[in-house]
């Protein structure tokens, strides 16, 4: 069905083509924009999968199933099926292992593929023999551990790598959500992966349920209609992995430092975010946009700008990760973060308290519409866009519906919205650095010497290899503390 | 799978070079102001975005002596001003329309970049055209930014070991080009820096006939010749600070050794660097020469290094190469390896030195010559997806003194390189007598006592 969305949109006039959505099987829908201007077509495949369903002693099994699709199949060693694509100029980009331990998309993944035209059937004929035909094989899965070995050794020793893992056990604990990659037991885990793992959690993630696929290109819908009817003809239409329950966010706000030698500390605060789903995602989007729109935002101006204090300060809505979270995030000297945190709760409560501007109001309207028109600037983006329509369970009229929902709101609507969401007693905060307290005494304008509440040192937590092998909750005994624990009360 | 086999499956599947034309191809327009602004207009109409690339032709190594950091600050500076000036108000105006914007200092220039909704094209003219004109700088703004950008100094280098490392290949490399120098600049130069100092560099830096506009995206040719006589032919020019950089002394035949061992690296890299003298003096015909040579060595699966070392020998995990290109001075070349696990870093060394010693003395085949060409070239056409396109290749090389001409004729120079001008860059190589090489590695002591302390 095709609906005219992007004319009738913005008060821009955007100049591709309609989005469609086309019913391929009766278990299958993908997204369709079409550009006949480009001599290629761009494929978004958005996989409900990810390193959660990893069993408890394979860690990164799911990063290494994604890496070796592209090392070979049945027939083909994966030296001539890179030839065939490289000769060919047909781009496919599994998400790679380093991209799994640094964003933490770990109940999804991508695979985008571009092709010329002229070369849609080989395309789809390599991409149904690396799907249905994997090689996954001791020498490609052997190169494969020895890379990641280097890679998880030096993120061990990255602040950044520290600091959000650590902030994935406070919130999901023990947990598939909540493991942590920093235990050496993760080096030795890996070496125990088997092709027999990859095969059989291949099979697993290889379900018709799983997809969402978004496309945008020189391609008909019935030319693609009839690519992917046979593309996926092959594939089982339901997964037999049981879904997995995202535990609740922590009812109390927690505040970890990890001490670690580095001129420069890390801060990550998060607290519960909003699903898409919520009528009030509007209003989260605006409010977010004034806090932190940019180098506009109110964080940015106030900390940074006036103060001094960091380089960068973000607010961020993560959606698509471990369910809806609100992620503050800067990195300041290390005698500066009591001041830094202090000016942005300061902030949070400013906002909580007297809420936006009229004029705030209407400025980050016409942002949020702008910053539309900026996600259609590829097809390989539009693709991505299209895909996550689908993993998300927007309507087709997703543009349109967003549009309204800004439009719609008001100054008293969204002022409620955020006197009800914004709750600093729900903040998580990690701090890697070189400091031991958090607190900020207003009064002398220094760091306060007294902790907020009690603090434990705690050791390095085990690795999901250390735990026990016939547990039937074996995440139960993954410990999630390291470090100097504060609880606020 | 034997070499050979593979080898004659991909002679089999190689058929003729199809490099399909689009539909609808961007076209292009050069002109030059009368107060000496480039500018190049890119039409692109899949979406209606513009970008607007800004590049001034000064960066780090044009900072004056001891002010090593300077031509980053003012970039910084560049966001600051008065209320009601064109540099305050850029970033409120731009992300008030949903726009895109910020800016980088490299060696040899500094760009601004702005990518907007098409209708609000105007305004970034306006304010990009603006801080051309003029900038305030005061001291009540110089000073928080210089806080700033020690957090930014710490964000990149102190805090990260590989930022550390390549800062400090870099120094020991040059004795005297300002190259040596890191963009950010020295903590202990930086801290001395001014208003004053910002000032005086933006006005001697900052101006038309300094700076080339790269416009990209959904605008007609005489939409975006009007707006720029409304916003930049007004301009006056300036006289441009005189390029003062100081050269390299004649090489004596040495070899350099660094080493950076850091708590913060639990897996060792390896780097060894070396001055590319042999070069054409076309800047563009330059960059192509070196893509050439950086697929034929190291993409997978078949680069002459990356197929020995990793997939073979299983010596390295990765292997890559990174230049410093384009440069308005000496290029280098940076061969950067991983080891593999269980290899020690003498090994790798050993066996890397080994191989590109072999290559570079026999140099490359016509076959190799030809298959990166073909396989570089069928790219072409993606080039033209992204809306914002190829405005970053034309802006550094416009700005570092190569024509118009030329950028429009980079793949017909990729194609006319001869196996014989690749080979003579690659034994320029061999013949090298100065080279620096550098070992990132774990520090072993502090990352044992750190292990004690943590179980």
């Amino acid at each position: 069905m095709k609906k005219l969305l992007f004319i009738l949109l913005f008060s821009f006039q955007v100049k591709a083509s309609p989005v469609q959505t086309l019913t391929i099987m009766p278990d299958l829908t993908v997204r369709l924009m079409e550009d006949h201007t480009v001599p290629f077509v761009s494929f978004c495949f958005v996989l409900k999968v990810g390193d959660v369903y990893d069993p408890v002693h394979k860690p990164l099994l799911t990063g290494a199933i994604m890496e070796l699709l592209e090392e070979g199949t049945e027939t083909k060693e994966g030296e001539t099926l890179k030839n065939i694509l490289l000769d060919h100029g047909i781009q496919i980009n599994f998400m790679p292992t380093h991209a799994f331990l640094q964003s933490g998309r770990r109940h999804h993944v991508l695979i985008q593929v571009r092709t010329m035209k002229s070369h849609l059937p080989k395309t789809f004929d390599l991409l149904k023999e690396i799907f249905l035909k994997p090689r996954f094989d001791e020498t490609s899965l052997e190169k494969w551990v020895n890379r990641t070995k280097a890679l998880v050794l030096n993120k061990t020793e990255n602040p950044y790598f520290v600091a959000e893992n650590i902030m994935r056990t406070l919130l999901y604990g023990a947990t598939p959500w909540g493991v942590s990659y920093l235990h050496p037991s993760v080096i030795t885990s890996l070496a125990s992966l088997a092709p027999s793992d990859l095969h059989e959690q291949w099979k697993n993630f290889l379900t018709l349920d799983r997809f969402s696929l978004g496309v945008c290109g020189h391609i008909t819908p019935q030319e693609l209609t009839v690519l992917l009817q046979d593309f996926f003809k092959d594939i089982p239409k339901v997964s037999k992995l049981n879904p997995l329950k995202l535990p609740p966010f922590p009812k109390d706000s927690m505040e970890k430092i990890v001490p670690m030698p580095i001129p420069q500390a890390i801060v990550n605060l998060i607290h519960p975010g909003i699903p898409h789903t919520y009528k009030t995602y509007a209003a989260y989007r605006v409010m977010n946009q004034v806090l932190s729109g940019g180098m506009s935002g109110r964080l940015f101006r106030t900390i940074r700008d006036k103060k001094g204090l960091v380089y960068g300060i973000q607010a961020t809505p993560i959606e698509k990760m471990d369910g809806p979270l609100y992620l503050f995030h800067f990195e300041c000297k290390n005698e500066n973060v009591p001041l830094a945190l202090h000016e942005l709760k300061k902030q949070l409560s400013l906002l909580k308290e007297k809420g936006i501007t009229a004029e705030e109001l209407d400025q980050a309207k016409l942002s949020l519409m702008g910053q539309e028109a900026l996600k259609y600037t590829s097809t390989v983006a539009i693709a991505q866009r299209l895909a996550y329509s689908l993993y998300l369970n927007e309507k087709e009229t997703f543009l349109a519906d967003t549009k309204q929902a800004i439009d719609a709101l008001t100054l008293p609507d969204i002022n409620h919205f955020i006197k009800n969401f914004i709750d600093p007693h729900r903040l998580q905060t990690v701090v890697v650095g070189q400091l031991t307290s958090l607190s900020y005494n207003e009064d002398t304008h220094e760091p306060s010497s007294k902790h907020s509440g009690k603090s434990v040192q705690k050791a390095l937590p085990k690795g999901p290899g250390h735990m026990g092998k016939n547990s039937q909750n074996a995440y139960a005994s993954l410990p999630a503390d390291l470090a100097i624990v504060t609880k606020t009360p | 799978m034997p070499v050979i086999i593979a080898l004659s499956l991909w002679l089999s599947l190689m058929g003729p070079l199809k490099c399909e034309k689009p539909q609808q191809s961007p076209t292009s327009h050069y002109f030059v102001l009368d107060n000496g602004l480039k500018v190049v207009v890119l039409r692109h109409h899949r979406s209606p975005v513009i970008g607007h690339f800004l590049f001034y032709g000064k960066g780090s190594a044009d900072d004056p002596y001891q002010k090593t950091g300077l031509a980053h600050y003012v970039e910084h500076m560049m966001f600051k001003g008065p209320k009601g000036s064109p540099s305050r108000d850029i970033n409120k105006i731009i992300e008030g329309i949903g726009g895109r914007q910020n800016a980088v200092t490299t060696y040899d220039y500094t760009m601004y970049y702005n990518i907007v909704p098409a209708t609000h094209i105007e305004k970034v003219m306006a304010l990009e055209a603006g801080r051309m004109k003029h900038l305030t700088v005061r001291e009540s703004d110089a000073k928080p930014e210089l806080n700033v950008i020690f957090e930014e100094r710490r964000m990149r280098f102190e805090n990260n070991p590989m930022g550390e490392f390549f800062t400090l290949l870099l120094s020991h490399f040059y004795q005297y080009h300002p190259y040596r120098n890191p963009p950010i600049g020295w903590e202990g130069d930086l801290a001395h820096l001014t208003a004053k100092d910002v000032q005086t560099f933006y006005n001697e830096a900052y101006t038309p006939d300094n700076a080339c506009l790269i416009l990209v995206g959904d605008i007609t040719f005489e939409k975006a010749k009007e707006l720029i006589d409304t916003y930049y032919k007004p301009i006056e020019k300036k006289s441009v600070m005189p390029f003062k950089r100081c050269q390299e002394p004649k090489r004596s035949k040495t070899s350099k050794t660094l080493t950076l061992a850091s708590s913060f690296v639990r897996h060792p890299l390896w780097v060894k660097a070396y001055p590319l003298s042999t070069l054409p003096t076309n800047l563009v015909k330059r960059t192509a020469l070196l893509s050439l040579i950086r697929h034929i060595l190291t993409v997978d699966p078949w680069g002459l290094l990356y197929k020995t070392l990793v997939s073979d020998e299983k010596i390295a995990t990765d292997i890559g190469i990174e230049f410093i290109n384009p440069a308005r001075d000496e290029n280098i070349v940076f061969f950067v390896a991983e080891p593999a696990p269980h290899v020690n870093l003498k090994t790798l060394e050993d066996k890397m030195n080994f191989y590109l010693e072999k290559i570079c003395h026999k140099g490359i085949t016509q076959e190799d010559l030809d298959r990166a060409k073909h396989q570089l070239k069928i790219y072409r056409a993606y080039e033209e997806d992204n809306a914002m396109g190829p405005s970053t290749f034309f802006g550094e090389h416009m700005i570092m003194g190569a024509s118009f001409e030329d950028i429009e004729k980079r793949y017909d120079f990729l194609d006319e390189l001869t196996l014989e001008e690749v080979n003579t860059t690659l034994k320029s190589l061999r013949n090298e007598t100065y080279h620096l090489t550098g070992y990132l590695l774990p520090d072993d002591k502090k990352n044992n006592d750190k292990n004690e302390g943590r179980s």
